[in-house]
């Protein structure tokens, strides 16, 4: 954990302790960043505002599943008054160019802005290039629902460029939740040019304070007994993942422990470390199926440090047949050994967490087919979905590969469809269930538009 | 179970996927023994696919039956056709009939596979005309597989009178994979 954000989270603990009512710590929070640095994950990090104000684990645990049921763009890339309600498992296919990363992306850069307090005129955010190219509108719109926590959660943000496009900043967000589908939706937070308007959970008004236009509000807010819902949301959101591997850089060494893996798994090992942490038995889970996948000759992981503290190497081993421990360093591995590893640990850690104290995951994988044998893909993808069916989580798979297209065309499948230069749409993929072939047989032959 | 066993399930719907893989791996069989094989959605009977695929996918295995391990398990809803009609027409399929000893199993719910979880995992009357519809989630089958597994364990003779005659059929063509492990 960084210094900056155990000081960042202290001094909000300290707030919500000198200020018993709800809001006042809020206005220093807005400005919180630009004391102490950025402050992602600000009190989830620092774990007590979960123990005081999210509830215990079991409670948690008690939910109902987490679905993202519908995600909107509108002047993003590709993404043009985009709408897509995405299923508990589901797979989305297209050609190349068609937006399938581009809808994950969309749903990192909410993850990012929210769970995380990146700034949303940082580079990898909402840069003037993100723009729809044809769209002559400064104004991006993005909207989330997401069922959970006994209910159902709205969040919209807009992002308005200015300055000829060379500056951004929020111009409206809010965060939106309702019981029941008969509900009206009823505000959590809202913000209109820089004005920030907090909500109780039982919806009612507490102060206006005025907030930093450069990040999002909801992700400053303080984490209260009374603002649980919106606590919650945050949580929820920072367990969105979108993963696309990339197997030649996933380094052996760790400098520390990170609570999330990043978007190529370049911190593997320092995720791998947490999660060992968090849960104790991944390893013996996880040995059992890579030994499947391996060879009975495996025999673990291990994280092995060196005369330097804090550093970690991760290495596979094996017994020899005479029983003699062999190992390997993660990166002497075979890219595709080391994407199976990382696919594995991805899958047990999807499990736990949709049945465990950290409530549902949103697992966006992007080609999980890379660098993995064929006879691999199936056995993986049956792993993951068992955890769906027995857990709170959602699998989103974007994928080109006969054996998923195949597999989901049974299931859920969606298409994206794009000319060269438009807008990307959405529909259900479908085919002649009568006909005597198999569904990537239609995409190979260009019977569909997703081929 | 070693990698090299590799079983092969045929089917219609997802349903019957869930239905089939929960039993297999109760079975002893972990994901990489398995090959699914559903069809797909859209317009158009199902049934016509997994008659197809029936056809190809016996035909290959029969080409290899001396040196790979591999067994088939098709499922596919009866509706409101005879059980035995529906059998016909996938033995009908091949150049020759099955033998006993092939690793190659036809299970034919009737009505449907709604039935089979009404009647084993709910343990309620059924008749095979009523349509009583599917189930929500996946691990709700889970019941009828415990208990098709506890009849299938047991002696024909000891199979109960009220038992559908759709899964006495089936409990007859379960040896034929259960023999896959051996």
């Amino acid at each position: 954990m960084r210094y900056g954000t155990i000081r960042h989270a202290v001094i909000l603990q300290i707030l919500s302790i000198l200020f018993p009512s709800p809001f006042p710590a809020a206005t220093l929070a807005a400005v919180l960043p630009t004391i102490s640095g950025r402050s992602p994950q600000v009190a989830r990090q620092a774990g007590f505002y979960d123990i005081l104000y999210l509830g215990s684990p079991d409670q948690r645990a008690n939910e109902v599943g987490t679905v993202i049921t519908r995600i909107y763009a509108d002047n993003y890339k590709c993404l043009s008054n985009f709408e897509y309600k995405p299923g508990k498992n589901q797979l989305l296919m297209g050609l190349n160019g068609s937006g399938k990363s581009t809808v994950f992306e969309v749903l990192q850069l909410l993850r990012g802005a929210v769970a995380e307090g990146v700034p949303v005129d940082d580079d990898d955010m909402f840069a003037a290039h993100t723009l729809t190219q044809w769209d002559t509108r400064d104004v991006q719109s993005f909207e989330l629902e997401v069922e959970g926590n006994g209910g159902a959660y709205r969040y919209a943000l807009s992002i308005e460029h200015y300055d000829e496009r060379m500056n951004c900043h929020v111009s409206d967000e809010r965060l939106d939740f309702r019981e029941t589908p008969e509900d009206a939706w009823q505000p959590l937070f809202l913000m209109h040019l820089g004005e920030g308007t907090l909500y109780r959970d039982d919806h009612s008004e507490g102060p206006r304070v005025l907030m930093d236009r450069t990040r999002s509000g909801v992700a400053f807010v303080p984490l209260r007994p009374d603002n649980r819902r919106l606590a919650w949301f945050r949580e929820w959101l920072s367990q969105v993942l979108y993963i696309q591997l990339n197997p030649m850089d996933m380094p052996a060494r760790s400098e520390g422990e990170n609570q999330f893996p990043d978007q190529t798994l370049s911190n593997f090992t320092s995720w791998y470390r947490h999660l060992v942490q968090e849960f104790p038995q991944l390893q013996g889970q996880l040995l059992d199926l890579l030994r499947q996948v391996l060879g009975p000759e495996f025999a673990g992981l291990s994280l092995r440090g060196k005369d330097i503290p804090d550093l970690r190497w991760l290495r596979a081993e094996f017994r020899g047949e005479n029983g003699k421990l062999v190992w390997f360093s993660f990166d002497e591995l075979s890219d595709g050994q080391r994407a199976l590893i990382a696919l594995y640990v991805i899958a047990v850690y999807f499990r736990e967490a949709g049945t465990g104290d950290i409530g549902g995951v949103t697992l966006c994988i992007d080609e999980p087919e890379n660098y993995v044998a064929l006879a691999e893909l199936q056995p993986w993808i049956l792993e993951v979905e068992e955890a769906v069916e027995n857990g709170s989580s959602q699998l989103l798979v974007a994928s080109h590969h006969p054996e998923f297209i195949d597999h989901y065309a049974g299931m859920d499948a969606r298409q994206l469809i794009r000319s060269a230069v438009g807008p990307t749409r959405i529909e259900p993929f479908r085919v002649e269930s009568d006909d005597p072939i198999r569904a990537s047989e239609y995409v190979a032959r260009g019977w569909t538009d997703a081929s | 179970m070693p990698r090299n066993v590799i079983l092969i399930v045929l089917c219609e719907d997802p349903q019957h996927q869930s239905f089939c893989v929960s039993l297999l791996r109760k079975m002893g069989f972990n994901n990489h023994n398995l090959d699914l094989h559903v069809a797909p959605k859209g317009r158009g009977a199902a049934d016509g696919f997994v008659l197809s695929e029936f056809q190809r996918l016996v035909k290959a295995q029969r080409k290899r039956s001396g040196k790979a391990k591999t067994g088939l398990l098709t499922m596919v809803d009866a509706d409101i056709r005879e059980v035995n009609a529906v059998a016909a027409n996938f033995d009908g399929k091949l150049d020759s009939k099955r033998g006993p000893k092939e690793h190659i199993a036809v299970f034919i719910p009737k009505r449907n596979i709604g039935t089979w979880v009404r009647c084993l995992g709910e343990r309620r009357a059924v008749d095979e005309a009523t349509d009583y519809g599917r189930w929500s989630k996946d691990s709700d089958c889970h019941p009828a597989v415990d208990h098709f597994l506890e009849l299938a364990r047991t002696q024909a003779s000891q199979v109960p009178d009220d038992c559908p005659p759709s899964v006495k059929r089936s409990l007859e063509e379960y040896p034929r994979i259960a023999r896959l492990r051996e």
